[in-house]
């Protein structure tokens, strides 16, 4: 009889323990929030939610965000639109946009979600989050699958190679084996490049774009397709790497190219779910509205000099 | 020649074969064997009696140094076995063993059993040791079990495997460690047949054991042991005739 | 009933849990239901959510990533087994040495995660050599290997340890009294008894061997789930894909269970083989506790 009664007390236990998980919502997630209990006292003035709280039911929340908070996935870190510094906090080119579109204009708060980028559109529709921001670019495929918001930031696919390798042109990828983002259209960038090589190409795939950059430094890929911004970055880092030159894609187009390789030429856009029309048109008019404003120009230049 | 006689032939029968001088040994705090001295002479049956605890099979285990000893010297034909840079493995050939459990090697067969120590520790090439391990099977009474494994056997055939095995090895002594004593009544004769066979062919065997009968028709000499210490030790007959100690009177009492 | 009893036994009766053919139903209840469900969900699956086009047009992808781990988990298990063995051995090695340095091993490969260790492996090994000095030019399947077989000496050493620990000491005392050195004994007696005991556990942990693989896809190895991955992301479709990831890994682990159980059947010398057909001896288990006793 004691067995029984330990047995059937476990059982209560384990179920009260159950539902007191399922109350306090999905775990796991690495979050930064626009009210960060934690800021200093310098950041308090820049996050000024707290003026404009909005609050959660009836007609002050048209685009019935849950507390108020804007939930955004985003594969972090991914220099230097979503990273943390040494003390851990939250920073980049998008999380920047992110406290100009949602708190300046929009008077909400957010939260950004970390989320493997292969599988990031998935996890929108499944409801994880409200919006991605994760310098993702606009094509047709994904646009297959959820709405982007107006384009927010043109970036290009480059070519990274070490500084002492012998790789000056395109054409001299040939044969060699390359290093992607896992899901990013520099992989699909790459696998195109295979295409026209007739095959004569090796992509190794990694799940973070560091993995694609460790590999370069240690002699496993000869180069790094992938957008030119976390190049950059790296590139700034690393006296050893640098862009493969010529002209591509930008120069093709008219753009104000630079003067390294373009692979291809993207947009960035804000992904929403299919059904969330209203909150799109909503954040177009906020992305609208801070590029009259200047700020996105002031946004711009913190990150992306000259 | 049976095995006893081969064994008589080699050494000669001047010294004691086995001895214990002034043996202590302790488990712990227990103290199992307490100031033992005590002679096997060559081609004697030497038997142990004693009630449950008394250190009569550590006494055996330290003759083939299954067990060590904390001070005195046991010693085999003149040599000691308890120094701490005697040839285990060398004085080991010259003891064989049989175990209470039986301890056959289960993953062989019985003949594999009886050969497996002349070919692997004394060399001696297969055919030769199949020779042997055949004739000793026979001796044993099990001709027709000798491809068998031991799970087939029943305990008292297994417990006869187990002899031939230690006698494959010519050994000077044999060591029995209440080799009846796990078995059901029926099979306990075959097994003692075996022994008293040994013994009138003249083998030195200590032997440890409950059974008052075989101690008395077989045995030369027999040891009481209590508490770990040496109680009596006088000629069989003579003891179960008239015990010399309190404690021996004692004893045979309760078994009569 | 006798009279001591009959008084009180019939107002309590027999507790009715205690009835085995009331719990037998009830159990074959259970199980009907929930194998039921996971059959409709399957069935669901595949006539609603899988697109038999594109399952037809990435297996060949599919059939490439699987004889890369194939070829992995070959090498990997040869190698993990044999050394794992020895790496047992070390473990209850007499010199005190031997064992602790063993008893490290086996506590930080067990202890910290296959993920780690494989990246410690994949990053951390080129970082030893200067900037673009390191000789190997495809690190990521040698680094799998490695890693992979590194972890598993582990539980195979521990799985060997076992074995032997669970061979009767008698066994010992028996080979050491006819004059057998400790090598010897170990060889000849032990070994052969601790390896049948040990084989279960062994088998066990080649089959986590083989889903252990799944990892390798954080190092960039192009194996199974790499592909499912990779069309997922283009082709925004997980279940047409993941058919051929459960199909293709359940190959290699059902293999592997009948290549256990065989040897299992053969390394057992209380079983007589002949009485059983080869259906029984490959599907079988040996044991015969549990058939209507």
């Amino acid at each position: 009889m004691r067995r029984r009664k330990y047995l059937k007390s476990i059982g209560a236990g384990a179920a009260i323990a159950g539902l007191a998980g399922c109350s306090g919502g999905g775990g796991g997630s690495d979050t930064a929030t626009g009210s960060d209990d934690t800021a200093t006292e310098d950041e308090a003035d820049t996050m000024t939610s707290t003026e404009t709280e909005a609050a959660t039911e009836g007609a002050d929340n048209p685009y019935d965000i849950e507390g108020g908070v804007v939930t955004i996935g985003s594969d972090i870190p991914y220099n230097p639109f979503e990273y943390r510094t040494e003390d851990g906090e939250l920073t980049g080119f998008d999380v920047d946009i992110a406290e100009a579109v949602f708190v300046d204009q929009l008077g909400l708060e957010y939260e950004f979600q970390t989320s493997a980028f292969d599988t990031i559109i998935a996890s929108l529709n499944n409801g994880n989050f409200r919006v991605i921001m994760s310098a993702m670019t606009i094509n047709d495929e994904r646009d297959e699958k959820v709405n982007f918001s107006d384009p927010y930031f043109t970036a290009y696919q480059t070519v990274l190679v070490r500084s002492d390798s012998d790789i000056t042109a395109r054409e001299d990828l040939r044969g060699v084996a390359v290093g992607v983002q896992k899901g990013t259209t520099g992989e699909t960038a790459a696998e195109e490049l295979k295409n026209e090589f007739d095959g004569e190409l090796e992509i190794q795939s990694y799940d973070l774009v560091a993995g694609a950059f460790d590999a370069l430094l240690n002699g496993q890929v000869v180069a790094v397709i992938s957008d030119n911004a976390p190049s950059a970055e790296f590139a700034n880092q690393q006296d050893n790497v640098r862009f493969l030159e010529g002209d591509g894609e930008a120069a093709e187009q008219g753009e104000n190219a630079p003067s390294y390789l373009t692979l291809t030429v993207e947009d960035y856009g804000i992904a929403f779910r299919e059904d969330d029309e209203e909150f799109l048109e909503a954040v177009n008019e906020a992305l609208a509205a801070i590029r009259d404003s200047g700020r996105y120009d002031e946004i711009y230049g913190e990150y992306f000099a000259g | 020649m049976t095995a006893g006689e081969s064994a008589a032939r080699d050494r000669g029968a001047d010294r004691p074969l086995v001895e214990f001088d002034g043996v202590n040994k302790y488990f712990g705090d227990i103290h199992v064997l307490d100031d033992v001295d005590l002679t096997v002479e060559t081609q004697e049956v030497s038997v142990v009696i004693g009630p449950s605890g008394s250190g009569k099979s550590t006494l055996l285990r330290c003759v083939n140094r299954l067990e060590e000893i904390q001070s005195g010297e046991v010693r085999l034909g003149g040599e000691a076995v308890s120094a701490p840079d005697a040839d285990i493995d060398r004085l080991r050939q010259r003891v064989g063993m049989v175990f209470q459990s039986f301890n056959l090697f289960p993953h062989i067969t019985a003949l594999e059993n009886i050969t497996i120590g002349p070919r692997e520790v004394l060399g001696v090439p297969t055919e030769r040791a199949r020779d042997r391990a055949e004739s000793l099977i026979a001796e044993v009474g099990l001709e027709g079990q000798a491809e068998s494994y031991p799970s087939e056997l029943s305990g008292g055939q297994q417990q006869r495997v187990a002899i031939a095995r230690a006698l494959a090895m010519d050994p000077d002594v044999m060591l029995f460690d209440e080799v009846t004593s796990a078995l059901d009544p029926e099979l306990v004769g075959e097994v003692l047949d075996v022994m008293r066979d040994l013994a009138d062919g003249g083998m030195t065997m200590l032997v440890v054991t409950h059974e008052m009968g075989f101690a008395r028709e077989v045995g030369d000499r027999i040891t009481l042991m209590a508490d770990g210490r040496i109680v009596e030790n006088t000629a069989a007959d003579r003891f179960f005739e008239e015990p010399t100690t309190r404690r021996g009177q004692a004893f045979l009492s309760r078994l009569l | 009933m006798s009279e001591a009893y009959e008084a009180t036994s019939e107002e309590t009766g027999r507790d009715r849990l205690a009835d085995d053919t009331l719990i037998r139903r009830i159990g074959e209840g259970a199980t009907g239901l929930f194998a039921a469900a996971l059959l409709g969900f399957l069935g669901w699956i595949l006539v609603t959510q899988v697109d038999y086009r594109l399952l037809a047009s990435v297996f060949p992808r599919f059939v490439e990533a699987f004889r890369l781990v194939l070829f992995i988990v070959v090498v990997s298990s040869v190698l993990s087994v044999s050394l794992g063995t020895m790496m047992g051995l070390a473990r209850i090695s007499a010199s005190p040495l031997t064992s602790r340095v063993a008893k490290g091993y086996v506590e930080f490969f067990r202890g910290t995660p296959l993920l780690f260790q494989l990246f410690v492996i994949f990053l951390g090994i080129p970082r030893a050599w200067p900037f673009g000095a390191f000789p190997v030019g495809d690190w990521r399947i040698p680094a799998a290997v490695i890693g992979l077989t590194l972890n598993h000496i582990a539980y195979v050493a521990e799985a060997t340890r076992g074995g032997v620990n669970a061979v009767a000491d008698g066994q010992l005392e028996a080979a050491r009294s006819l004059g057998m050195s400790r090598v010897q004994a170990m060889r000849k007696v032990i070994l052969p008894q601790a390896w049948r005991n040990a084989l279960p556990a062994i088998g066990n942990d080649q089959i986590i061997l083989v889903k252990d693989t799944s990892l390798l896809t954080v190092i960039a190895v192009p194996e199974i789930m790499s592909v499912f991955r990779n069309v997922n992301s283009n082709q925004f479709d997980p279940w047409t894909p993941l058919v051929w990831v459960c199909l293709f890994y359940l190959a290699m682990t059902v293999s592997m269970s009948l290549l256990v159980s065989l040897l299992e059947r053969r390394a057992d010398w209380d079983l007589d083989d002949d009485e059983y057909s080869w259906v029984e001896r490959l599907f079988g288990s040996g044991s015969g506790l549990g058939r209507n006793r």
